[in-house]
C-alpha cells in the first residue's frame, strides 16, 4: 500500500473538526478522487500527505513510512517523492516555462545534465512543445496548469497530488487537464485528486472517496451512482 | 553546502538585491558609515595607546644613591638594578654630571649654579628606563627595596593618569563599536526580512516540493554576508585613503604625535574589520531567518 490513513482525526480548533476518524488505503497505480464540499476535509488530507499538517490522533503512512513519527529533517525527502499540482498553479512569474520546471529540479539537487534531459521530456508529455520560452502571464490558464503538472512530474514522484487542479479553469480546459492526468496515471504514477466538481468525477469511472464534515461517507470503486 | 549549487545561491542573492536595490543600497551605505566610524575609533585608540606608551616609557625612574656606600657597592647596585623586573636600561649619573645637566636646563641659563649654591648638593644617582609604561611602578617598587638606595622618584601621577586615560579610551571605543555593530545588524536583518518577504512565493514553493532547509537559507545568508563584507571593504578603502592622507600631511606638521605608519601593525585590525563586516551580515541574516522564515 502506498498511502494508509488509520483512524486519523484532526481539529484545527476546539469546535472545528477537520477530520474525524478517517481510514483509507490507496494502492500503487490507483487514481483516486477525494470529493466533497469545501470544508469537508479534502485539503487537510492532502496537507497531511506532504506532512504540512500532523494528525491529532491516528496513524498515517506513505510508502510504508509513518509520517507521525517522521523527523522534521526527513520531510524534504518525503516531499521529493510527491508531486503537487495547485489550484492557483504557483508558477514563478519571472521564470519561463522551462525555468519553472528546471527550478523544481534544481531545488531538490538534480544535476544540470539530468535537468537538460528531463525538462524537454515532461514538456512533451504535457503538450507544451514550442512554449518553453514563454513567461506564465503569456500563457492561458490551461497552459499554466500544464506547466504546473510538468513541474510536479519532473522529479518522477511516486504520487501526484492535485488539489482542485481544474478549479480555476473553464469546463473544456478542465476536461483537457483531466485527460492529461489520466494519461499520467496510465503511465504508472499514482494520482490523488481533490475536487468538489461532481460533473468531472461522474464521467471518470475512477475510484471516488466522498467526504462530508471530516468523515468518509462513501468509497466508490468506479464512481458509480453519482 | 553542496558546491554545485554555489552559483545558484549567488545568483538568487544578486537577484534579490537587485529587486530590493534601494534598500540594499541604503543598508550598504549605512553599514559602510558604521564600519568607517568603527575603524576610525580603532585607529584613534591604537594611535593613542601607542602615543601614551611612548610618553609613559619616556618617564624615567630616578634612583638616588645613599652617600654613605662605597664605590664598589655603587657598581654592585648598578648590576642589581639591571636584574629588577621591568627594567630596560640603567645609566649612572654622577653628582657632577647631574649638576651639569641641571645647569644646561634652559630655564637656568645665565645663572652660575656652582656660584649660587657654593657646593654641589646633588647625590649620585642612576637613571632607569622601564620596559613599558605599565612596568614603571613595578620596577620602582623593586628598586626601593635594594641596599644603598636612598630614594626613588618617578612621575607617579602622570603614569597613573596616562594608564587611566588609555583604559577609558579603550572602553569608550568598545561601547561605540558595540552600539554601531548593533545598529548594523538590525539594518541587515531588516533588509533580509524584506528579501524573505519578496521571495515568499518561491520559498513556499521550494518548501512544498522538498527543498532542504539549507538550500532555502543559503541565498539569504549570502546576501547578508555580501552586504556586510562589501560595507567593510568600502569602509576599509575610505579609511585607508584618509589615513594615508593624514600620515603624509599631518605627520610633518605635528611631528611630536607619532602616528602608526607601519601597516604590518594595522593589518590584523583591517582583517578584523573585514571579518567583523561578514559577521554582522551573518548575525543579521540569522535573526531574520529565525523570525520570518519557517522551514
Amino acid at each position: 500500500m502506498l498511502v494508509q490513513f488509520y483512524n486519523v482525526s484532526k481539529n484545527y480548533s476546539s469546535n472545528i473538526v477537520a477530520l474525524n476518524n478517517v481510514s483509507l488505503k490507496i494502492d500503487r497505480g490507483e487514481f483516486v478522487f477525494l470529493m466533497g464540499a469545501s470544508g469537508a476535509g479534502k485539503s487537510t488530507m492532502i496537507r497531511m500527505l506532504i506532512r504540512e499538517v500532523l494528525p491529532d490522533e491516528g496513524q498515517l503512512f506513505v510508502n510504508d513510512r509513518s509520517l507521525v513519527r517522521m523527523r522534521k529533517r526527513d520531510v524534504p525527502a518525503l516531499r521529493r517523492n510527491i508531486g503537487i499540482v495547485f489550484q492557483d498553479f504557483k508558477l514563478l512569474d519571472n521564470k519561463t516555462v522551462y525555468e519553472n520546471i528546471a527550478f523544481a529540479m534544481k531545488v531538490v539537487g538534480a544535476s544540470s545534465a539530468h535537468i537538460r534531459r528531463r525538462v524537454p521530456e515532461v514538456i512533451n508529455l504535457v503538450g507544451l512543445q514550442g512554449r518553453e520560452g514563454a513567461l506564465p502571464d503569456q500563457l492561458s490558464g490551461g497552459e499554466q496548469q500544464r506547466v504546473g503538472i510538468a513541474r510536479a512530474l519532473a522529479n518522477q514522484p511516486l504520487i501526484l497530488i492535485a488539489d482542485e487542479p481544474t478549479g480555476n479553469l473553464d469546463l473544456d480546459t478542465a476536461s483537457d487537464i483531466m485527460e492529461l492526468l489520466y494519461q499520467i496515471n496510465y503511465l504508472g504514477t499514482t494520482v490523488i485528486m481533490a475536487t468538489h466538481a461532481r460533473e468531472l468525477v461522474r464521467n471518470a469511472f475512477r475510484r471516488v472517496v466522498m467526504l462530508e464534515n471530516g468523515m468518509i461517507v462513501a468509497d466508490l470503486p468506479n464512481g458509480e451512482s453519482l | 553546502m553542496n558546491m554545485k549549487n554555489i552559483g545558484f545561491f549567488f545568483k538568487e542573492a544578486f537577484i534579490s538585491m537587485k529587486r530590493n536595490r534601494l534598500l540594499a543600497f541604503a543598508t550598504l551605505s549605512t553599514v559602510t558609515i558604521c564600519l568607517c566610524i568603527v575603524g576610525a575609533a580603532m585607529l584613534l585608540t591604537l594611535n593613542m595607546e601607542a602615543f601614551m606608551h611612548k610618553l609613559g616609557s619616556d618617564q624615567e625612574i630616578k634612583v638616588y644613591i645613599n652617600a654613605t656606600i662605597t664605590e664598589d657597592e655603587v657598581s654592585a647596585l648598578g648590576a642589581e638594578l639591571r636584574e629588577v623586573t621591568g627594567v630596560e636600561k640603567v645609566t649612572y649619573v654622577s653628582k657632577e654630571q647631574g649638576l651639569r645637566e641641571l645647569q644646561e636646563d634652559s630655564r637656568l641659563k645665565g645663572y652660575d649654579l656652582t656660584g649660587i649654591l657654593g657646593s654641589n648638593p646633588l647625590p649620585d644617582s642612576f637613571r632607569v628606563k622601564a620596559e613599558s609604561v605599565e612596568m614603571v611602578e613595578t620596577a620602582a617598587q623593586g628598586i626601593e627595596a635594594l641596599y644603598g638606595v636612598d630614594d626613588v622618584t618617578y612621575g607617579e601621577n602622570i603614569v597613573q593618569k596616562l594608564a587611566e586615560l588609555t583604559d577609558n579610551l579603550r572602553l569608550g571605543s568598545i561601547i561605540i563599536i558595540a552600539l554601531l555593530a548593533f545598529g548594523s545588524i538590525f539594518l541587515i536583518a531588516t533588509t533580509i526580512r524584506l528579501s524573505i518577504f519578496s521571495r515568499r512565493k518561491e520559498v513556499t514553493l521550494m518548501r512544498l516540493i522538498g527543498a532542504g532547509n539549507w538550500f532555502i537559507r543559503w541565498p539569504f545568508f549570502i546576501e547578508g554576508i555580501l552586504l556586510g563584507l562589501l560595507g567593510s571593504i568600502i569602509a576599509l578603502g575610505l579609511l585607508g585613503a584618509a589615513y594615508n592622507a593624514l600620515l603624509s600631511n599631518v605627520q610633518i606638521a605635528i611631528s611630536f604625535i607619532p602616528l602608526i605608519s607601519d601597516f604590518g601593525v594595522l593589518r590584523p585590525y583591517a582583517l578584523a574589520l573585514l571579518g567583523g563586516g561578514a559577521l554582522l551580515g551573518v548575525s543579521g541574516t540569522w535573526i531574520s531567518l529565525n523570525r520570518f522564515l519557517k522551514v
